[in-house]
């Protein structure tokens, strides 16, 4: 007799860390990261039926559920994910300190102009 | 290569359940060498020079690196991507064991031992320091149960380990157990072990090496939580190895004394409590015939490395669901080894360069050479192991 399915829990004890300040970019680096294997995956299964299908004219679900590939294939693939992965998680450089961004650039007085008759606009309707 | 060696208990992982496994081992081994690897220079550059300009001095230790470090972005951004590439690593191998374990837990239960033996001892009561937390953040750890006889926290363990290693420990992930086992058999040539036990085996893959390393020696494995040497013995017994699996606790092991001429653990002290560390050593002490090896492979001690690399070393202990690693780690081992009972005289440590990723540093340390500076040990990053014991 066969026993039960039972559900493995997929989290494990204890409070979760944060290492920003607002939470909400660790979850955004989660949802991230987690797409990432996404993506990945689709991919994998595109380069196993692009495979299957140069061996075989037509080719079913089952097929591509049951490929697995060889070493030298996983090896590829390995090399494919590792450049995949530099080209996704480019890391800025470290420097000694960071860059001020775009806020060090004098705002072009046409903008101002702009922001200033829109502030005058929306005092006057307002 | 990321293939694992295959067994009748491996879990079967579908197609892209594979796939997400395979991109996750790769996802870890870049979070932690090339994004890890950028930390020794954000610290250098930005975060020391920030801190001793506003402090005056330089960070005096790892918790002040650890804080500074972990207000910098970048240490944010690594820090979370290690975190949630942790979580995706059992992630990507429970549904695979979810489907797997009615049937596996019936043929683990049939099984007709052909070489070693299982023995389980329901009384024995899994410790707070097992039971508290998710060592690793494995659902479940070592120990749950969720029905009779069940083994799929081993069956969880043996797959999920495996991703996380990113295959770098060899296709059977006993590239550790492999080189300690060599170095005490070309260190010391005429140790001949006949009965060796080894604490903390949990699904016995660094049992086995020892089985390989000695084939004259008769081999034990303990361990506390049952799920794991229940799957551990379909394991050994699946690759045709004869080791004798017990379920006990190594802090008061049923064994009588003098029973061993080797008593090892491969990085096992770290996930225990301090005062369980003390038990244990005195355990090997007792279980040890007069003459006989208790040798233990675990993490360096921080005691004398930079802030920045016992920061980035304790990462693990904060993060990684690992509370009694930060402890581990500032023990004064000699002094704790002495305390159990052996001579001071006796007592050794020493780094061994891995056996399959550099055979030739492996054969210098054996013929005598020593490696002065401790190197920070996370699997992926380095391939020389610190090893420490005494003869009795």
């Amino acid at each position: 007799m066969s026993e039960p399915q039972i559900k493995l829990p997929r989290q494990s004890k204890g409070k979760r860390p944060y290492f920003f300040d607002d939470p909400a970019i660790d979850q955004m680096m989660t949802f991230l990261v987690e797409l990432t294997a996404e993506v990945s995956v689709v991919y994998d299964r595109l380069d196993t039926v692009e495979r299957l299908l140069e061996t075989k004219g037509t080719i079913s679900r089952a097929d591509i559920e049951a490929y697995r590939p060889s070493d030298a294939i996983e090896s590829e693939r390995v090399a494919r994910r590792d450049g995949y992965l530099k080209r996704v998680f480019r890391m800025h450089p470290p420097q000694a300190t960071y860059g001020k961004g775009g806020t060090t650039a004098k705002p072009a007085p046409a903008k101002k102009k702009r922001r200033r008759r829109r502030r005058q606009r929306s005092a006057a309707s307002g | 290569m990321p293939f694992q060696a295959k067994h009748d208990f491996l879990v079967e992982s579908s197609h892209d359940e594979l796939s997400r496994q395979n991109y996750v081992q790769r996802l870890r081994m870049h979070i932690l060498n090339q994004i890890g690897g950028g930390m020794r220079a954000v610290y250098d550059k930005r975060v020391k020079p920030q801190f001793e300009k506003s402090q005056g001095r330089a960070p005096k230790d790892e918790y002040e690196v650890h804080v500074a470090m972990l207000s910098d972005n970048y240490g944010q951004v690594w820090s979370t991507m290690m975190r949630s590439c942790q979580e995706m690593v059992w992630d990507s191998v429970i549904p695979a064991v979810e489907r797997a374990q009615p049937k596996l837990n019936e043929r683990i239960r049939g099984l007709n031992a052909r070489y070693g033996t299982l023995t389980l001892d329901p009384s024995v009561k899994v410790p707070r320091y097992v039971s508290a937390t998710d060592i690793h953040l494995m659902p479940g750890n070592y120990h749950t149960e969720r029905t009779a006889d069940d083994a799929s926290q081993g069956a969880l363990y043996d797959r999920g380990r495996f991703v996380y290693n990113g295959g770098a420990a060899g296709p059977y992930a006993d590239a550790i157990p492999r080189t300690i086992a060599t170095y005490i058999r070309r260190k010391w040539p005429d140790f001949k072990p006949a009965q060796a036990l080894e604490l903390g085996c949990t699904i016995g893959s660094s049992t086995i090496p020892f089985v390989d390393g000695f084939p004259e020696c008769e081999v034990h494995a303990a361990d506390v939580a049952a799920p794991v040497v229940r799957y551990g013995h379909a394991r050994a017994e699946a690759l045709g190895k004869r080791v004798h699996f017990h379920q006990m606790n190594a802090e008061s092991l049923k064994f009588a004394d003098g029973t061993f001429d080797l008593v090892y653990s491969i990085i096992m002290f770290h996930e225990t409590s301090t005062k369980a560390y003390r038990n244990i050593l005195k355990e090997c002490h007792r279980v040890l015939r007069p003459g006989g090896l208790m040798i233990h492979m675990e993490l360096p001690p921080v005691g004398d490395m930079d802030p920045f690399e016992a920061f980035y070393l304790d990462w693990d202990a904060y993060y990684n669901n690992e509370p009694y690693y930060l402890k581990y780690t500032h023990e004064d081992i000699r002094a704790c080894v002495t305390n159990a009972g052996f001579g001071n005289d006796k007592f050794f440590q020493v780094l061994i360069p891995d056996l399959a990723r550099s055979p030739q540093a492996f054969e210098a340390v054996v013929g005598g050479e020593v490696i002065k500076k401790t190197q920070v040990a996370r699997v992926g990053e380095s391939a020389k192991w610190f090893t420490y014991g005494a003869w009795k």
